[in-house]
């Protein structure tokens, strides 16, 4: 309850702030006049304010809430798959192959479609398909890398940066305008977020989310070893890679519209298990509650700075969760698990 | 007697009355102008620049059964797919100067397409890349243009661009333009348009266009750089038409036409014409780059009469050019008369460091002939394009056409096109030769 209140508030505060100042009350009355079917002539104050507020910041904000649900939430299964606390989908290099593979969609015009009405449903088949490469590499990893949860970080990094140099490849080949698009994807940005951006990737992410919450049981289970698993009668491999899937899914549906967007995963969960311990069944839906507020404060933080949206959030997220995965890396606090 | 010497001082007042007039009506040239340009508005029936009587008449002899309606696609001035009296209320109530909506084509990367615009546009905003900024200023609408949106690292000119260099921007870029940030222009001083370039990703065409039609905004998209001087001036009178600035920008086409067909006259007479390649800026960490297959620099030194030395061959990576860096060889294989580097920057503020400026525009090249024979010239990027093309012309052909011709038709170009300017003509320069600075 104080979770929906909390969103209930900031989504207020988020749609409030911006070029166009909006007092916060009167966000609510234009939001509830809109769901209402109250409109206004064209060219009018309250049009535009109730345009700003409906086609503009809203889709903005409930893409946040959403995807940020759905990176902390794979962050959140990504580490407890792998018994890592370092891993997500940023620092595992999953993100930087979905970005690739939207790079080879965009660049190339080389995508999985089935016609032009599911264009959207191509490129973000293509981050999936390239996302799972380096999901691939850490699950035949992983094993032989029991010595340090850092070892395998660097691994993922190590991968990203392949991909990373690939997706640079690409761009040095093609226009300056497809450039300027694919950057954007590189650096994580909510600005060309549109209601349009939001039916595929909020499909995915909740059915991944739900999937999770169904699956946190078995989560626990895995993480007490794959010896402890099997024993209890759970296929660790199996369950590995069906998660691994899920997350790639959840990823790609959020890069293939917004870019990278770095330690969500990474951070959220770590918090909520600092609090709330390791029991997935609450560690699942708290990590997507934290890690959705996390992504609208970020974007908040990034539009009251830049109100021309020249700071991406992608930017302000690497400057909040840096320092806080190099103190992760250093301390390597394994109380919680 | 008396009788006699009145006639005759009668007769010297009229011959110095009509040399007087003669003087002073040849002097720009441009009543011989034949402009060639399209508005591609519909209801411009007859495929000119303008919409006029001349339209409406063919739209009544087209539903009156004389004229066949294919054959006058422009005609259907409602865009409804008919031509009929409806068509000729819109393109009444244009000549009448009356508020209606008009159909026209944007130009855009992924293919011009129809659109329908509030006319007359009275207050508008615009990405501001420098072509668009001179596209504006050359169509005598920047006036009512309240709002732009440029990148810090490459604010307006202020010399140049007096009034748009004292405004904030809008967005983060020349190709963004932000609804919500517009939506105070929209409120302050009633935009009812947003003007921007040709590339779709810029005021991206698929969702803040949308948005903005939407929002009740129309959305212009020109090509301002275009080299050709009627093709030019159709992207202009499409603008000029919108904003109700037609007679300036007529003024502007002729001008520009009479240049170009001065240009191409004394050009015909050049039997051997020489190679020439094109590149702008200064070397970067992959060295300096080329222009050639799309890129609209190579155009404007093939206006200028050169043919260009670079082929589609070069164009591995992209294909708007290419890279030669310090420690390439391959340049050195083809024959190159002439290297003109079209460069922005200081120009009109007087600061420029000539020899600096040289060496760091042109000095990888000092290994080719061209170089070494002292026919490798920096000119002016910042100036329209017509005066790119006519410093082109003069590092080519220095022969054919002088520097100072050059700098008088820049003035002239000024004085007449853009009011208020505080360039010091007496000190500034447009371009840099081996000569000058060696």
């Amino acid at each position: 309850m104080s979770c929906l209140l909390l969103t209930f508030l900031f989504v207020g505060l988020y749609i409030s702030v911006g070029a166009t100042k909006i007092p916060f009350l009167t966000v609510y009355g234009f939001l509830v006049d809109h769901i209402l079917g109250v409109t206004y002539p064209i060219g009018t104050d309250e049009f535009l304010t109730d345009f700003v507020i409906w086609e503009v910041r809203l889709p903005r904000v409930i893409f946040a809430l959403i995807g940020g649900a759905g990176l902390a939430v794979g962050g959140a299964i990504m580490q407890n798959v792998m018994n890592n606390p370092l891993a997500d989908p940023y620092s595992t290099g999953i993100s930087s192959g979905a970005c690739f593979g939207v790079a080879v969609a965009m660049i190339l015009g080389i995508s999985v479609s089935l016609g032009s009405q599911t264009e959207n449903l191509g490129v973000m088949l293509n981050a999936f398909i390239f996302a799972l490469i380096p999901m691939m590499i850490i699950v035949t990893m992983a094993p032989k890398m029991n010595s340090s949860p850092a070892t395998l970080i660097l691994a993922g990094t190590a991968v990203a940066y392949i991909f990373n140099a690939l997706t640079t490849v690409l761009m040095m080949s093609t226009d300056a305008e497809t450039l300027a698009v694919v950057y954007q994807w590189q650096v994580g940005s909510l600005s060309e977020i549109t209601w349009q951006s939001l039916p595929l990737m909020a499909a995915v992410n909740m059915v991944g989310i739900v999937l999770a919450m169904l699956l946190s049981s078995r989560l626990n289970v895995l993480a007490l070893g794959d010896d402890s698993a099997k024993s209890l009668g759970l296929n660790a491999s199996n369950m590995r890679i069906v998660c691994l899937m899920v997350i790639s899914f959840m990823v790609a549906a959020v890069v293939c519209y917004a870019g990278i967007i770095s330690f969500i995963g990474l951070i959220s969960a770590h918090i909520v298990r600092t609090i709330l311990g390791s029991d997935n069944k609450f560690v699942i839906p708290a990590s997507a509650a934290f890690g959705g507020l996390f992504l609208v404060l970020a974007d908040l933080i990034a539009r009251y700075l830049s109100p021309q949206d020249a700071i991406p959030v992608g930017v302000v997220l690497s400057f909040i969760g840096a320092p806080v995965f190099l103190a992760l890396i250093v301390r390597e606090k394994r109380g919680v698990w | 007697m008396y009788k006699t010497k009145t006639i005759a001082i009668a007769v010297v007042a009229i011959i110095i009355v009509a040399a007087a007039a003669i003087v002073v009506t040849s002097g720009s040239g441009d009543d011989d102008v034949v402009i060639e340009s399209q508005l591609k508005v519909f209801g411009n029936a007859d495929g000119d620049y303008d919409v006029d009587a001349e339209d409406l008449q063919i739209i009544n002899r087209i539903t009156s059964g004389i004229y066949d309606s294919d054959e006058y696609p422009m005609a259907d001035a409602n865009y409804d797919g008919v031509v009929n009296g409806k068509d000729r209320d819109v393109v009444q109530k244009i000549i009448n100067g009356e508020p209606c909506t008009v159909y026209h084509y944007n130009t855009c990367t992924t293919g011009d397409y129809v659109v329908s615009t509030k006319w007359p546009v009275k207050a508008a905003v615009s990405t501001a890349a420098s072509n668009m900024l001179w596209i504006s200023q050359m169509a005598g609408m920047s006036d009512m243009i309240y709002g732009i949106s440029y990148s810090k690292s490459s604010p307006p000119d202020p010399t140049l661009f007096p009034r748009f260099s004292e405004m904030p921007s809008i967005g983060s870029s020349s190709t963004k333009m932000p609804i919500e940030n517009t939506t105070s222009y929209i409120k302050d001083y009633g935009v009812t348009a947003v003007l921007c370039d040709k590339t779709a990703s810029t005021v991206d065409k698929g969702t803040v266009e949308q948005q903005y039609e939407q929002m009740g905004i129309d959305v212009i998209r020109v090509n301002p750089a275009l080299v050709d001087a009627n093709e030019y001036s159709s992207e202009m009178f499409l603008l000029a038409f919108l904003f109700q600035t037609d007679d300036r920008c007529k003024d502007v086409a002729e001008w520009w036409i009479g240049l170009q067909d001065k240009i191409e006259s004394k050009l015909e007479g050049v039997k051997d014409k020489k190679t020439v390649i094109a590149c702008n800026g200064v070397p970067s960490g992959n060295g300096m780059w080329l222009s050639a297959g799309t890129s609209d620099y190579k155009q404007v030194v093939e206006k200028a009469g050169g043919i260009y030395a670079l082929g589609d061959e070069v164009l591995t990576q992209y294909t708007s050019g290419c890279y030669f860096n310090w420690n390439d060889t391959w340049l050195y294989n083809y024959d190159i008369d002439c290297i003109i580097n079209i460069k922005t920057n200081d120009w009109y503020s007087c600061t420029v460091d000539e020899k600096a400026k040289y060496d760091e525009c042109l000095g990888i090249f000092a290994q080719t002939q061209a170089y070494k024979n002292g026919d490798a010239a920096v000119v002016v990027g910042d100036a329209p394009i017509p005066l790119r093309i006519l410093y082109s012309a003069v590092a080519l052909y220095p022969d054919l056409f002088s520097e100072d011709w050059a700098d008088e038709m820049h003035k002239v170009f000024f004085d007449r096109f853009v009011p208020g300017n505080t360039v010091d003509w007496d000190n500034a320069f447009f371009m840099l030769t081996y000569d000058m600075v060696y």
